[in-house]
C-alpha cells in the first residue's frame, strides 16, 4: 500500500512537470469567420541582416534539410525580407551566406516545418489563414 | 464584497497552511540530532529514479532524468542519465579556415551521475539532511536545424555540489551548483542544479 502512494505520488509529482498539448480555444469576435479548410499554402518571411562588407547576401531556399534536401531556388540580396509562399506541410531550410568586413565567410543556417495553426470552436478546428511563419537568418558577432 | 470575503477566506487559508507546515518541521526538528557523516557505514542497496533541471537564469533550461542504483547506507548513488534541452539555441562553428556557420542547435548529454552525500542531520522520521558532492561523466552531441549530416559530439565532465534534503526515505531533493564546461557557449558554465529523486525496494533505514 505504502509503496502503492509513493507511485502515485511520483506520477503526479511528474505530470505537474510535464507539458500540456493546450488547444487554443477561438476568440470569437463578432467579425470571426471559422475556416475549417487547412490552408494548402503558407507565407514563409525570412528575416536577414544587413551584410557588414557590403556585399551582397547569398541566399539559397531548399525542400528539405540544406545538405540532403532538393535546391528551390537562391538569390543574392541587399535587402533584409524576402517572403515565400510555400506548400504547407513540407520543411523548408534556408541558408545566408555573409562576406564578413574580416575576410570571413559566415552561412546562416535555419529550417522550418511550415504547419498551419488552429484555434478550436465547439469542437470545430478553425484555421488562421492569415498566419504567417519567419525564419530568423541574422548575423550574430563571431570572434 | 463577496470578491473580499473569498480573498480574505482564501489568505487565512494560506496563512493556515504556513502554520501547519512550520508546526511539521518544528515537530520534526525538535527530535533532530547531528550525526557524523563519516561514521561506520553499511550497505542498504536500492532503485532510483531522479528528475532535475539545470538553468542559470531560466534563459537556457537542461532536463535532466536519470534511472541508477542507491545506497542509502553509504549514502552514494550512480545513475546513468539523459540530459535535453527543450530549445534550440544559437551555436556557431568554424568548419573550415575562415569559414563559420551559424545554426539552431539542440544539445543531449548520456551520463553517469556519480554522488556521495556527508548528512549531518537526522530527523525523528530518519529524515536526512546534508551536502552532496557529484562526478559527471558523459557524452554530449548535438542536432542542427537545416543540418542532416552535421553532427558535433565531445567528451565531457561535470562537477557539482550543493545541499541534500530527504525528508523521508522514498524522497530526496538536492539544490546546488554544477559546473558545465561543454562549450558551445550558449550553454552556461555555471549552472543552478535542482533534482528531485525517488528511492524505491530498499530495506527501510530503521533496521540499522
Amino acid at each position: 500500500m505504502k509503496t502503492l502512494i509513493h507511485i502515485f505520488l511520483f506520477i503526479g509529482i511528474i505530470s505537474l512537470f510535464s507539458c500540456n498539448t493546450k488547444v487554443t480555444e477561438c476568440n470569437i469576435t463578432t467579425n470571426f469567420i471559422c475556416y475549417t479548410a487547412k490552408p494548402s499554402h503558407m507565407i514563409l518571411n525570412l528575416v536577414i541582416s544587413k551584410s557588414p562588407s557590403n556585399e551582397p547576401v547569398r541566399v539559397k531556399l531548399y525542400l528539405g534539410d540544406a545538405d540532403t534536401g532538393e535546391l528551390i531556388d537562391q538569390f543574392t540580396t541587399f535587402n533584409t525580407h524576402k517572403s515565400y509562399y510555400l506548400q504547407e506541410g513540407e520543411k523548408y531550410s534556408v541558408t545566408a551566406e555573409y562576406t564578413l568586413a574580416n575576410s570571413k565567410t559566415l552561412l546562416v543556417v535555419n529550417a522550418d516545418n511550415l504547419k498551419a495553426i488552429y484555434c478550436e470552436s465547439d469542437d470545430t478546428k478553425c484555421y488562421d489563414w492569415d498566419y504567417q511563419e519567419s525564419l530568423d537568418l541574422t548575423l550574430i558577432d563571431i570572434e | 464584497m463577496k470578491q473580499q470575503i473569498q480573498k480574505h477566506y482564501f489568505s487565512l487559508f494560506k496563512k493556515s497552511l504556513i502554520l501547519l507546515g512550520l508546526i511539521f518541521w518544528i515537530n520534526n526538528y525538535s527530535y533532530s540530532q547531528l550525526t557524523n557523516p563519516f561514521q561506520a557505514m553499511y550497505v542498504n542497496p536500492g532503485f532510483g529514479l531522479e528528475v532535475g533541471f539545470l538553468t542559470q537564469n531560466f534563459k537556457y533550461g537542461i532536463m535532466d532524468v536519470g534511472l541508477g542504483y542507491e545506497d542509502d547506507g553509504l549514502d552514494l548513488s550512480a545513475y546513468v542519465n539523459l540530459l535535453w534541452s527543450p530549445s534550440a539555441a544559437n551555436a556557431v562553428y568554424e568548419v573550415s579556415d575562415g569559414y563559420y556557420y551559424k545554426v539552431k542547435e539542440k544539445g543531449q548529454i548520456i551520463s553517469l551521475n556519480l554522488e556521495k552525500r556527508f548528512n549531518f542531520i537526522r530527523d525523528r522520521n530518519n529524515g536526512k539532511y546534508g551536502l552532496y558532492i557529484m562526478a559527471k561523466p558523459g557524452y554530449y552531441w548535438s542536432i542542427h536545424k537545416g543540418l542532416n549530416n552535421f553532427r558535433k559530439g565531445k567528451f565531457l565532465f561535470i562537477p557539482g555540489a550543493g545541499v541534500s534534503i530527504q525528508p523521508a526515505d522514498i524522497i530526496r531533493i538536492s539544490l546546488g551548483y554544477a559546473y558545465y564546461n561543454i562549450n558551445p557557449g550558449y550553454i552556461p558554465e555555471h549552472m543552478v542544479d535542482f533534482k528531485v529523486s525517488f528511492i524505491f525496494n530498499r530495506q527501510n533505514t530503521a533496521d540499522h
